[in-house]
């Protein structure tokens, strides 16, 4: 099966960031960016890590206002400001890590056809897609206009740690 | 199934507009024409759902 299917976190990478690893991604480095891709891209969530990273080129999708490589963390919320990524923590049972963000929105965008973005890590040379984020099947299209996303709840992911306090 | 709503000014254009929730549940707003003139203004807003892990078995 060919195209974007589901969101999900790239597990090589995510290991590398949980074992400080070379280069490890930083979850919360506003310095990382978020691009867009066509339906001719196939997350492969189980890649190596050395397939777990931004390549330029087909099948991204860029265009008037989204730049190639994606905007930054720093400039992906309203106003061109930070979508200020954190930690935040659900204590009662379960224990859940949740990863909050606010919400993206791009102004005076031209763009055709995404159906789904990574964050991924800024560091030179080690691109690391932390995250898929699938945007449901369809391709989506701006025209001079906002292209955004809205986080359910305020998260972009989490992490169940246990199923107790 | 998709459904649509529509105003006579967007609170950022200030044109007539229609915004049409998709069976995803994203929105797709289109910017009309007002007076002489026509807006080809399109936004989109995407609703993603949270990507849940779990670590360790339970």
């Amino acid at each position: 099966m060919t195209g974007w299917s589901a969101s999900g976190l790239y597990a090589q990478a995510l290991a590398q960031t949980l074992a400080a690893g070379a280069n490890a991604p930083q979850w919360n480095n506003t310095a990382n960016k978020f691009y867009l891709t066509s339906n001719s891209d196939t997350p492969a969530y189980n890649a190596s890590l050395a397939s777990s990273v931004y390549a330029s080129g087909a099948p991204e999708i860029y265009g008037t206002g989204w730049a190639a490589g994606g905007i930054a963390v720093s400039a992906l919320a309203t106003g061109s400001t930070t979508l200020a990524p954190s930690f935040t923590y659900a204590t009662a049972p379960p224990t859940v890590l949740q990863w909050a963000a606010n919400n993206v929105s791009v102004a005076t965008t031209t763009i055709a056809g995404a159906y789904g973005g990574y964050f991924y890590s800024s560091t030179a040379s080690y691109l690391y897609k932390i995250i898929g984020i699938y945007f449901g099947g369809s391709g989506y299209s701006t025209t001079a206009g906002t292209f955004a996303i809205t986080w359910s709840g305020g998260l972009i992911a989490t992490i169940t740690c246990a199923t107790t306090t | 199934m998709s459904r649509s709503r529509s105003g006579r000014e967007h609170p950022e254009s200030g044109e007539p507009f229609k915004t049409t929730t998709d069976e995803l549940g994203n929105d797709v707003t289109e910017h009309g024409a007002r007076g002489a003139g026509v807006s080809d203004r399109q936004d989109v807003e995407i609703h993603a759902e949270t990507v849940n892990m779990e670590l360790g078995s339970f």
